[in-house]
């Protein structure tokens, strides 16, 4: 049963992120983006990452496509009044997305995982809480501090300028 | 029937070549940053792939590490393109080019 959930999911990221590179409409990429995103929730739920699904769900699908639609509706118009889309570089593009497959696939070939069974345990929210309260305190104090640091610059940055 | 790890690492890589094809061939800015989003997701997928068979779950405690980070990129990054998108009237990547007015 979960190798069928697990094949679903597989061809709607396939599907989504397929259509979002030949798309040239930005509200439509914003809601493959959603739902390639979705579908990747999908995947963590299957790997027993039901605490980052979580996450995933709040600050990708709640906060960081809110953002990019936010962006999408204020950018929207070029001074001809048509939005700009459109590709360049394709050839080069396709070449670096090539060789990307070709090295990822040495890799996978040449390394040794071998099959390996998935864990269901349980309890994860309280074990996260306290590795990040123990073992990883000074990345979890660093990325609050980082949240502070955007929270200002992103004020400061996106306010209308006085000279400009 | 493929294996699940080796198929959650295909679907990872997958997520990755399109985000770099995304970020060199679209023009559009927000289509980079779009692209930008489905890389990130590739390299959280592969954390998550692996620390599936793990009892320690550090893959998935990078992954949130990840999300935030991408949290905060995204959010400065649209406060730039607004910045930009008023001093130049548009997200063209090509007429961008002056570092000056």
């Amino acid at each position: 049963m979960i190798e069928v959930w697990m094949y679903f999911f597989g061809l709607l990221i396939l599907v989504s992120g397929i259509t979002l590179i030949f798309t040239e409409n930005l509200i439509y990429a914003a809601f493959l983006l959603a739902l390639c995103l979705l579908s990747i929730v999908g995947f963590y739920i299957i790997y027993n990452a039901s605490f980052l699904a979580v996450i995933q769900i709040l600050i990708y699908a709640g906060g960081i496509l809110i953002l990019i639609a936010f962006g999408i509706m204020l950018t929207k118009r070029s001074p001809e009044g048509k939005v700009i889309v459109g590709y360049h570089l394709l050839f080069f593009g396709f070449l670096v997305t090539l060789g990307m497959i070709l090295l990822i696939y040495a890799l996978v070939v040449s390394s040794t995982i071998g099959p390996r069974e998935i864990l269901q345990t349980t309890g994860q929210a309280r074990e996260i809480g306290i590795r990040f309260l123990t073992q990883y305190i000074l990345a979890f104090e660093l990325i609050a501090f980082l949240l502070l640091v955007v929270l200002v610059g992103a004020s400061y940055s996106g306010k209308k300028s006085q000279h400009a | 029937m493929l294996d699940p790890i080796i198929f959650g690492l295909m679907i990872g890589a997958f997520l990755f070549c399109t985000g770099i094809l995304i970020v060199i061939i679209k023009k559009n800015a927000i289509f980079v940053m779009i692209g930008i989003e489905l890389m990130l997701n590739g390299a959280n997928v592969n954390f998550v792939v692996f620390s599936g068979s793990d009892p320690n779950i550090q893959g998935q405690l990078m992954g949130i590490f990840v999300v935030v980070l991408a949290a905060a990129e995204s959010v400065v990054a649209l406060a730039i393109m607004l910045n930009i998108f008023r001093h130049f009237q548009t997200l063209d990547l090509n007429s961008l080019k002056k570092l000056k007015h």
